[in-house]
């Protein structure tokens, strides 16, 4: 069985780091401008440069999101901001304006992947992309396997499907909620996430809501047991959702897929519940899958919000890792003190866990907790460590 | 939205459509162009997205693809909709003007869903009489519709465009009203306003109360804390 691509997000230079090391082939990230996605930290051309550098290196690739709706102020300086991409030998733009498809077709070395934003669901108008020059086509989020599959025996474009995290409530592109709300474009990276906030429902003047418990919210999208049958469908990219996740989260759910992937490839899938349990250690949210059982129920809605707060699992990234000392250079993320029981998280070499005996600050002065953020500490591990290896607090 | 079961029917329909000599297909959805072109039939096409052609290069792109038309979006400013005019005059440029603009396009069944989850029986397909009230935004009732496609949610206040128009009509070649929420009389009185000057102020008292000029004059910030 042929192996899709499994696509990461990243919204800056550590993560995408993380995300190629941890098991992504490639990755997609935002520039300063062009880009939905205007919390996240988006990348400078030097670093979108670095960042090729690292991936290339690899063997994995770099995608590059110009994919707002532009307006007329908009305009400026796109040719020489697809130049400079060009130039500096990324693998694809993802657009969804004909302004920067057309534009975009100018630089014979960028492949032209076509946006979600472009709500495509059906393959007459993937067909009609292709045909126009577009590479790839991100499908919509709409979509049901049987119908994915439909589409996939009727076109012989790379299609890519959205696999895990956040799902808007309405076809993307086709929301103006936060525009009207709050005078932020959803379509130009403003949005506002209207549609998680809380409403009343009337009937002309009855209300049959009570204290704003109507809401639009969806679940987020985890898709782990649907990945054999989308491989088998022939999809050329499974795509992670969350340019603006955290480090830990990106480590953890792209490895997971990662192992996914690799295990229907080589027919040693585990029980589903050994990735799924793996993936729920990356963020207390609510997950459905979507639409790819067909149309949604109140099952793949949001209706009382549970705590969201992000795990604090995740301690520390491995910065340094002296072998002959067999100390680490840990940057903390999260307080941790002597006596946890901590989990070396690992890309490739596995999960080791272990009890922490011995604490120093940078000057390596002992000291009893790390509970300072970003706090530079160092560590005595029984195990070898290597730069960005994560330590996760087993509790 | 068209959905791959629906190919077929939308085939079908533009054959229809083509032998009743039509004089143009206003489709909100792309895949109605790209089926038009296999029938020979892109020339009937007005691409009206909603939330899409936002500038000036959308024309000249649609224009390549020879459709007869393009409704500029709903979202952005009376002086970018003249600036696009201004920029472009071989084709047709349409604009939504009048009555309830959407705001949500959802596949979900919202409304079915929220029943169900409260275990209330209520009826509710094609019900044109919901209503959502965000928390903090009171007096704001927003229209919700639900229908075999998917939850439709539309703009709290109604756009008007009667000064707007006379500022626009040298680039325009239609003017849409849309007829959803609207009574009879109300919408009946809006066509007879556009097509005769003096019957505005009339109507405009009697119904002037739940309008407003949409984004005619509010910008958007592309970005979270983006100077406007």
């Amino acid at each position: 069985m042929m192996k899709p691509e499994l696509l990461a997000p990243a919204g800056d230079l550590e993560r995408l780091k993380v995300a190629l090391l941890y098991g992504a082939d490639a990755v997609y990230i935002g520039g300063t401008k062009f880009s939905l996605r205007s919390r996240a930290s988006n990348f400078t051309l030097k670093q979108i440069e670095e960042a090729v550098a690292f991936a290339h290196a690899r063997a994995k690739k770099v995608f590059v999101t110009a994919n707002i709706v532009l307006h007329n102020e908009d305009l400026v300086g796109l040719d020489e901001y697809l130049s400079a991409l060009e130039a500096i030998g990324i693998d694809g733009v993802i657009a969804s304006s004909p302004y920067v498809i057309d534009r975009a077709m100018k630089h014979p070395l960028l492949a032209i992947h076509l946006s979600t934003q472009q709500s495509v669901t059906n393959s007459a108008l993937v067909n009609f992309w292709a045909g126009y020059g577009v590479k790839r086509v991100v499908l919509a989020r709409e979509l049901s396997l049987s119908e994915i599959r439909a589409i996939r025996q009727k076109t012989t474009t790379q299609l890519e499907v959205f696999i895990h995290g956040g799902m808007c409530a309405s076809y993307s592109g086709k929301c103006s909620l936060s525009n009207d709300m709050t005078d932020r474009d959803a379509n130009r990276g403003g949005c506002a996430h209207s549609c998680r906030w809380n409403y009343d429902l009337y009937k002309g003047s009855d209300l049959l809501s009570k204290d704003y418990d109507f809401q639009m919210a969806a679940k987020d999208l985890q898709t782990v047991r649907f990945i054999p049958d989308l491989m088998d469908c022939g999809i050329a990219s499974l795509k992670i959702e969350g340019r603006m996740k955290s480090l830990h989260y990106i480590a953890t759910v792209v490895n997971a897929y990662r192992q996914v992937i690799d295990d229907t490839a080589a027919g040693t899938l585990k029980g589903w519940e050994y990735y799924e349990a793996e993936i729920a250690r990356a963020e207390n949210r609510e997950t459905s899958f979507g639409f790819l059982k067909g149309d949604t129920t109140p099952e793949q809605q949001i209706y009382r919000r549970e705590n969201e707060e992000p795990s604090q699992d995740f301690v520390g990234i491995v910065q340094d890792y002296d072998a002959l000392a067999k100390i680490a250079t840990i940057a903390q993320r999260n307080a941790f003190r002597i006596g946890d029981t901590l989990e070396l998280f690992t890309p490739d070499r596995g999960h080791q866990i272990f009890t922490l005996s011995h604490l120093m600050d940078e000057a390596g002065i002992p000291i009893l907790s790390a509970n300072h953020a970003a706090q530079t500490v160092k560590i005595v591990t029984p195990y070898a460590m290597e730069p960005y290896d994560l330590l996760r607090k087993v509790q | 939205m068209i959905h791959e079961n629906l190919l077929s029917v939308l085939d079908d329909f533009l054959a229809f459509l083509s032998r009743i000599h039509v004089d143009g297909i206003v489709c909100f959805d792309l895949s109605v162009l790209a089926m038009a072109e296999k029938n020979g039939l892109a020339d009937l096409i007005i691409y009206r997205p909603g939330t899409m052609n936002t500038n000036s290069y959308d024309p000249w792109f649609f224009r390549k693809l020879k459709i007869k038309g393009l409704t500029l979006s709903k979202d952005i400013t009376l002086e970018e909709l003249i600036s696009i005019g201004e920029d472009y005059q071989g084709m047709e440029i349409s604009l939504v003007g009048h009555g309830y603009l959407f705001l949500f396009y959802s596949k979900r069944p919202l409304l079915k869903d929220y029943f169900e989850y409260k275990h209330a029986k209520t009826d509710f397909l094609n019900d044109e009489s919901f209503r959502l009230a965000e928390q903090a935004r009171h007096g704001e009732y927003y229209p919700i519709y639900e229908d075999k496609f998917g939850t439709h949610i539309f703009r709290s206040k109604k756009l008007q465009s009667f000064n707007e128009i006379k500022v626009m009509r040298p680039y325009l070649s239609d003017l849409f009203i849309e007829r959803m929420f609207l009574a009879d009389t109300e919408y009946f009185e809006a066509i007879a306003a556009y097509c005769d000057e003096r019957l505005e102020a009339s109507f405009l008292t009697r119904y002037g109360h739940g309008y407003d000029s949409g984004f005619y004059y509010t910008k958007t910030a592309p970005k979270k804390g983006a100077e406007l």
